[in-house]
């Protein structure tokens, strides 16, 4: 299988695990952007262009929130310090990379970077709100 | 799901995109490939008709400041109609459109495109 559709596998199956603790519906789309954003972006910098992104992802959900970690073997990647693009220019001047990691910042309720040994680990907390 | 794209021409030199399903890392190449046929056209206003879209990633986004970038170069228009919830929650952040180039139903756009047709005729010498 190739990177990519490891990576939909990946997120489908990650959707699948939203559904089944039966988070509300923003809450699992919320959940999956974020996990894309983040799987792309890791693929990207803390793994050569040749090499195949070794990734792990688990998801943990407990009463008021659900927890995604990230975890590779990669080089140093901190996700969160990636410089954040400037929103209030025009859309039309905008340089088109940075999003995703901006996207990722806003929709969760905290973001924890660590490098632990020779693994980035990136943790994020996202909060369920009663429906 | 996947992603669909349907093409319609309505008014003279003006393209709709009706995207349905899921824009995202896998199928916002689809919509550039789409995009790089509507505007190799005379287009002066591309509308994005995101009513049956279920979400958009960074992704999305960047094929959408793409077809900005490209139509403000030939002094174009983009607009986006229907917005649901979890599309509008991504522009909003990225704010990735302007207020004005955004409304809720065709009927509001049809309003909009007919002051602006009308504007145009008046202007013509």
């Amino acid at each position: 299988m190739d990177a990519r559709r490891e990576r939909k596998a990946a997120l489908d199956r990650l959707e699948a695990c939203c559904r089944a603790a039966a988070l509300a519906e923003p809450i699992v789309i919320d959940l999956r952007v974020v996990a894309e954003e983040v799987l792309t972006n890791v693929a990207k910098y803390a793994f050569a262009p040749d090499t195949p992104p070794a990734l792990e992802l688990r998801v943990a959900f407990a009463e008021r929130a659900a927890t995604l970690e990230f975890r590779d073997r990669g080089r140093p990647f901190d996700p969160l310090a990636a410089p954040a693009p400037d929103l209030d220019l025009p859309p039309e001047d905008r340089p088109l990379g940075g999003l995703g990691l901006a996207l990722v910042r806003a929709l969760v309720d905290e973001a924890r970077y660590e490098r632990e040994g020779t693994a980035n680990v990136l943790r994020l907390v996202k909060r369920l709100t009663p429906q | 799901m996947a992603l669909s794209i349907q093409l319609e021409e309505g008014r003279s030199f003006t393209k709709t995109l009706r995207l349905a399903g899921r824009l995202d890392n896998d199928t916002a190449s689809d919509l550039d490939n789409e995009l790089d046929k509507v505007l190799a056209g005379a287009v002066k206003v591309l509308v994005f008709d995101l009513g049956g879209l279920e979400y958009t990633t960074s992704a999305g986004l960047r094929s959408f400041l793409r077809s900005q970038k490209a139509m403000r170069q030939r002094e174009g228009k983009v607009l986006f109609l229907n917005l649901q919830p979890p599309v509008q929650k991504v522009f909003d952040i990225a704010k990735a459109a302007d207020v004005a180039s955004v409304f809720r139903d065709v009927k509001e756009l049809d309003d909009y495109l007919d002051a602006m047709q009308k504007k145009a005729r008046e202007e013509a010498p």
